[in-house]
């Protein structure tokens, strides 16, 4: 029971604390893109999440296998390229043998839910915080539970900030720029932070 | 009997079709990977706090995306895309070991304070996305300075968030302690995401006027040049016109 309550505490809080988006900026402009429609949304989630949480099964064994080595921090996006690769290559054979109308309608975007900063960010930060495996596979999934919320806030969002209201130049990129600024503010204050104006 | 000897075809020397137009400055500003089109902007949000970081992460930006760039230009097109961008990311993480040893000899601490943001530049969209848009559709030589255009725009840009930042934050330039006035809290991302959301908007609307004022400038010259032509016109009508007129006039 404690383990599955760390497990659910390590994912909240990655989700709310280390947000993918709010809080790293990992995969803007994958979020970015995801946002304009709803299946994006859905589909590059669900793919960011199966890839995150498979690697980080894999990489807590690399890790505890190699973190004694003095240059492992410089090889380490090497091996992690290579788990992600490998990951990825079974999995689209897989769908190609089995689900072949499927591999052709992802086949164009299907790089964008593998090789982002989301997935190699979310490896290279458990690697630095965390030391067993169930904390590993709650913090990919939490990092993935709060990419996916941050990408749902910015599709609320999009249909305003694409609005005639907003200055022609400001429309696009930047608006949605200062609005995620603005949601990690309040991401920010959430988790207990302040920025010292109040004492 | 006279073996057949197969005549090799000799190789011709194809003329490059280069031309330096002005696409080729595309990556400095119309199609800047931070501020006009927004591909690559974690580590310039997240990390560029300081002119100091801003110039380690624009070199290690470059050296990585380049050599990434111009090797993975040799990997057939006959191998499916799906699978040719493993090959962008393992090469791409082959030359970042290199870079990052060279780079913690220059500026170890500022490489250790960068953190997660130095390795992530090998996923960057430079070469997942632009790559097959556009440098590989480009002749050798094209590319070579297209992808210096985009990343000296990219350099740019870095730098200059790191010195904003710097100055906001800590009220200093590289260092040099300038004025009293600091907003500690903005090293935060959000303060990454506003300024890098506001400079995108005040670049696009300069860029927007002063393309318009440029397609206002051409459309001038081009009013003008169609008013001396056609007034070059009349006068050469008016003078055939005499001309025919001069001769009927001494016959009377």
């Amino acid at each position: 029971m404690d383990k599955f309550l760390l497990f659910i505490n390590t994912a909240m809080l990655t989700m709310f604390v280390e947000n993918a988006i709010f809080s790293r900026a990992l995969g803007t402009s994958v979020a970015f893109y995801a946002s304009r429609k709803k299946e994006s949304i859905i589909g590059l989630g669900l793919g960011i999440t199966y890839v995150t949480v498979l690697s980080s099964f894999v990489t807590f064994w690399f890790d505890a296998w190699l973190y004694d080595f003095e240059y492992y921090y410089v090889i380490m996006p090497l091996i992690y390229t290579l788990i992600a690769a490998v990951i990825y290559t079974a999995s689209l054979l897989v769908i190609w043998r089995f689900l072949p109308r499927l591999f052709r309608s992802i086949k164009k975007y299907v790089h964008l839910s593998v090789f982002n900063a989301t997935v190699l960010g979310a490896l290279f930060l458990n690697t630095v915080y965390h030391t067993d495996l169930l904390q590993y596979i709650a913090f990919g999934i939490g990092i993935c539970a709060g990419f996916f919320v941050a990408v749902f806030f910015l599709h609320i969002a999009n249909d305003r900030l694409n609005s005639p209201l907003i200055p022609e130049a400001f429309r696009g990129m930047p608006i949605m720029m200062v609005f995620v600024g603005i949601m990690s503010l309040a991401f920010y204050a959430l988790t207990g932070y302040n920025t010292g104006a109040i004492v | 009997m006279a073996t057949a000897k197969q005549i090799k075809p000799k190789k011709i020397k194809q003329k490059t079709d280069f031309r330096f137009t002005r696409d080729l400055l595309d990556g400095l500003a119309k199609q800047n990977v931070v501020l006009m089109t927004g591909i690559v902007n974690a580590p310039v949000i997240i990390a560029a706090t300081s002119f100091k970081k801003g110039v380690v992460i624009a070199i290690a930006f470059a050296v990585i995306s380049f050599l990434t760039i111009m090797t993975c230009s040799f990997v057939p097109k006959k191998i499916v895309y799906a699978l040719r961008v493993i090959i962008y990311a393992l090469v791409g993480s082959v030359y970042y070991i290199p870079t990052v040893l060279l780079l913690e000899r220059v500026f170890p601490l500022t490489v250790e304070l960068i953190g997660i943001y130095m390795p992530l530049m090998i996923t960057n969209a430079l070469i997942f996305s632009k790559t097959e848009s556009r440098f590989y559709l480009e002749s050798k030589l094209k590319m070579l300075i297209d992808v210096i255009m985009f990343i000296i725009g990219f350099s740019v840009i870095c730098v200059l968030t790191g010195s904003f930042r710097e100055m906001i934050c800590f009220g200093s330039f590289a260092g040099i302690k300038l004025t009293d006035f600091s907003i500690p809290a903005f090293e935060a991302p959000f303060g990454g995401f506003i300024l890098v959301g506001i400079m995108a908007g005040t670049f696009r609307a300069l860029y927007n006027y002063l393309r318009k004022r440029r397609i206002k400038q051409n459309e001038e010259i081009a009013r003008q040049e169609a008013f001396r032509k056609k007034k070059e016109q009349l006068i050469k009508e008016e003078a055939e016109y005499q001309q025919k007129q001069l001769p009927t006039g001494e016959k009377e």
